[in-house]
Formats: structure tokens, sequence, C-alpha cells
């Protein structure tokens, strides 16, 4: 039995959506789902970012500038296994919801890629991760053999690495099974499905290129470290038009699809 | 939509491919487009592979769909060819209805029953 508080928040949860239905059970219970996948997440980054920082403080000390930024990159390696965790946790929380339930629906036509994340992100997601690629390989190329050259083929290192669980936690969430029990139903599953496309391919690498950029071994200044900060801005203005695009095609077509 | 209704008397297998093929047949589906995989679809309507296997067999029989091996299954570009072996079942059915000496209307009953009978 669904609380007053998750139906407001189901409610709430849908106006943001721009879907006017009032939340199904499934809905609510799908919504609660998805609060207890996020503490999952919350959890396993704490835990994950806890054992990092004490062992890279404890055990393993040191202050070469290389090994720094491999550290941070693992922090927001760990970020993204944290989502997938909680991608995980959620699943196993809905997976029951319409376990003994008569009706099932679906959708008769395959949905790609494009069409769940939307074509504006997919452009944005291949741009900034294909950037990054390429930007690496470039400053891992032409860096000067030593601290800088390590430094680019961290950061390299670090962009496949981010680009790669991305892509795994995108393909979980593409491969998922639809439930649903109705038309409604099908609507908010691919709203949610949506949802979690555009998180799993969220721009964590352009942080990466931010802390790259700062750092004073690469100098403020340097062409690297202005080639990094480029890539950061574009990346991010690639994202934030991405962004708009879908909040205005919402505003002019609620259903999806 | 496909709906699946396990508490209705038609068989899970025939409840999708006659809506895959009502779909397919008005249009909703156009030619070309590419139907889920029988794990996913299977998965999404919690129905077993082989249901949605035999669904998918059943509508390549009738030409609606095409299996391109790995690439998945397709509406077929065939939709017209079903009406037209639809339409010859149906001209062989009025002449044999006429060698019987069987009337008009008593032919339609039968028809009729015999759809009935299959969905």
């Amino acid at each position: 039995m669904a609380t007053e508080a998750a139906l407001e928040r189901a409610r709430c949860w849908l106006r943001r959506q721009r879907l006017e239905i009032e939340p199904s059970p499934l809905v609510v219970g799908r919504l609660e789902a998805r609060r207890r996948g996020a503490r999952a997440e919350i959890v396993t980054e704490l835990a994950g970012v806890i054992a990092l920082l004490t062992w890279m403080f404890l055990v393993h000390g040191g202050d070469d500038p290389v090994t720094n930024q491999a550290w941070s990159i693992g922090i927001i390696g760990i970020v993204v296994v944290g989502m997938l965790v909680g991608f995980w946790w959620q699943r196993r929380v809905e997976r029951p919801l319409l376990a003994g339930h008569p009706t099932r629906a679906a959708h008769p036509a395959a949905a790609g890629v494009e069409r769940v994340l939307g074509r504006a992100h997919l452009r944005a997601a291949v741009a900034v991760y294909g950037g990054g690629l390429l930007l690496g390989t470039a400053l891992a190329m032409f860096a000067p053999p030593g601290t800088a050259r390590g430094l680019a083929l961290v950061f390299l290192a670090g962009v496949t690495v981010l680009g790669a669980l991305s892509g795994l936690a995108l393909a979980t969430t593409l491969r998922r099974p639809s439930l649903a029990d109705d038309a409604e139903s099908l609507l908010v599953d691919d709203a949610l499905r949506t949802e979690d496309a555009r998180r799993a391919t969220l721009p964590y690498v352009l942080i990466v290129a931010l802390m790259f950029a700062m750092d004073p071994t690469i100098g403020l200044g340097s062409p690297a470290s202005m080639a990094l900060l480029g890539y950061a801005v574009a990346g991010g203005a690639c994202w934030y038009l991405a962004e708009r695009n879908a909040r205005c095609a919402r505003k002019v077509e609620p259903a999806v699809r | 939509m496909i709906t699946i209704d396990t508490a209705s008397a038609v068989p899970p297998y025939e409840q999708v491919r006659s809506q895959l093929a009502t779909q397919i047949n008005d249009g909703t589906l156009a030619v070309g487009t590419r139907l889920p995989t029988v794990r996913r679809l299977a998965a999404d309507l919690g129905l077993a592979a082989n249901t949605v296997a035999r669904a998918y067999r059943e509508l390549e029989d009738a030409g609606l769909v095409d299996t391109r091996g790995r690439a998945g299954t397709f509406v077929g570009a065939t939709g017209d060819a079903s009406r037209a072996a639809a339409a010859t079942a149906a001209r062989e059915y009025a002449a044999k209805v006429h060698a019987l000496g069987l009337g008009r209307a008593e032919a339609l009953r039968i028809v009729t029953a015999a759809l009935g009978a299959a969905t």
C-alpha cells in the first residue's frame, strides 16, 4: 500500500515528465524502487571513496602528480560504478512488482539507442567521449616524455575506462525488460528508461578534463591545459544544448512515444 | 502496443501473433520496422521465449515478417501478398462451396464460424 508521501512524490515526478496521468500502484512502486536504488548507490559510492582515500593516504602516500590524477579518476570511476550498483538494486526491487499480474504490455517495435536517449543526447555523448579519446591520444602523442606524457596517458586511460563504464550502464538500461501493464505504465516505463539512459551517459569525463587542465604539472595557460579547458567547455556546451533540446521537445509533445 | 492477458482463453502466442498481424496489416507497424528480439519481447511480456518464437514463426509463414539472420526480424514488404494469398484461398473456397451445392448464406456462416474458432 503506497503512502501519501510516496503518492505525492510520484505525482511530482509525473508532472516533471509532463505526463498528465494519475500514478498507479505500479508507478509508485517503481519510483520507490528508484529511491532504494539511489540509497544503494550512495552507500556504494561512500564506501568506495572512503576505501580509495584510505588506501591513497595511509597505504600509498606520496605526491607524484601522475598517481594523484589516477586516484582522482578512480574516485569518478567509483561514482559511475555506484550508479551501476544503483541500477542493479532498483531492478531487483521493481522486478517482483508485476509478478502474478495477469496483463503485461510492451512495444511491438525495437527501440534503438537514439530513440531512447534522444538524438541530441546521443550526439552530445558521442562528441564528448569521442572528443575525449581524440584529445587524450593527441596529448599522449605530442606531450614531452616524462611526467607530462604520463599524465596524458592517465587521461587517455581515464576517458577509456569512464567511457566503457558509461557504455555498460547505457547497455544495461537499454536491455532491461519493460515493466508495464497498460499504455500509461508503458509511457512511464519509456520515461524512466530515457531518464536512466541520460544519467548513464552523463559527461563525467569533462570533470576529469577540468582536473587535468588545473594540474600544476601541466601548467595553467599551457597549450595542453588550454586544449583540455576548451574540450571541457565545448563538451559542457554540447550537453547543455542537448538538455535544452530535450526540455523543449517535452513541452511540444508530452508523450514522447 | 502489445498487451498479453494470461487469464484469457486465447493462447499467449496467438495473442502476440494476432496483435502483430493486425498492426502490420493496418500499417501501424510500417514495412521495414524491426521487431524486438524474441528474448526481449518474451522478457517484456513475461512469456517463455518459445511462445514468442512460435508467434514470429507463424508471422513469417504468413509472409508478414522477414527474419534476416542476426540482424533481426523486420516487418516484410509482403503484406499485400498476404492479402492476395487470402483472396486466392477465398476463391478456392467459393468454388468448392459452389461444387458442393451449398447456399451463399450457409457458406458465409461456415467462414464466420471458422474465423471465430481461429482467433
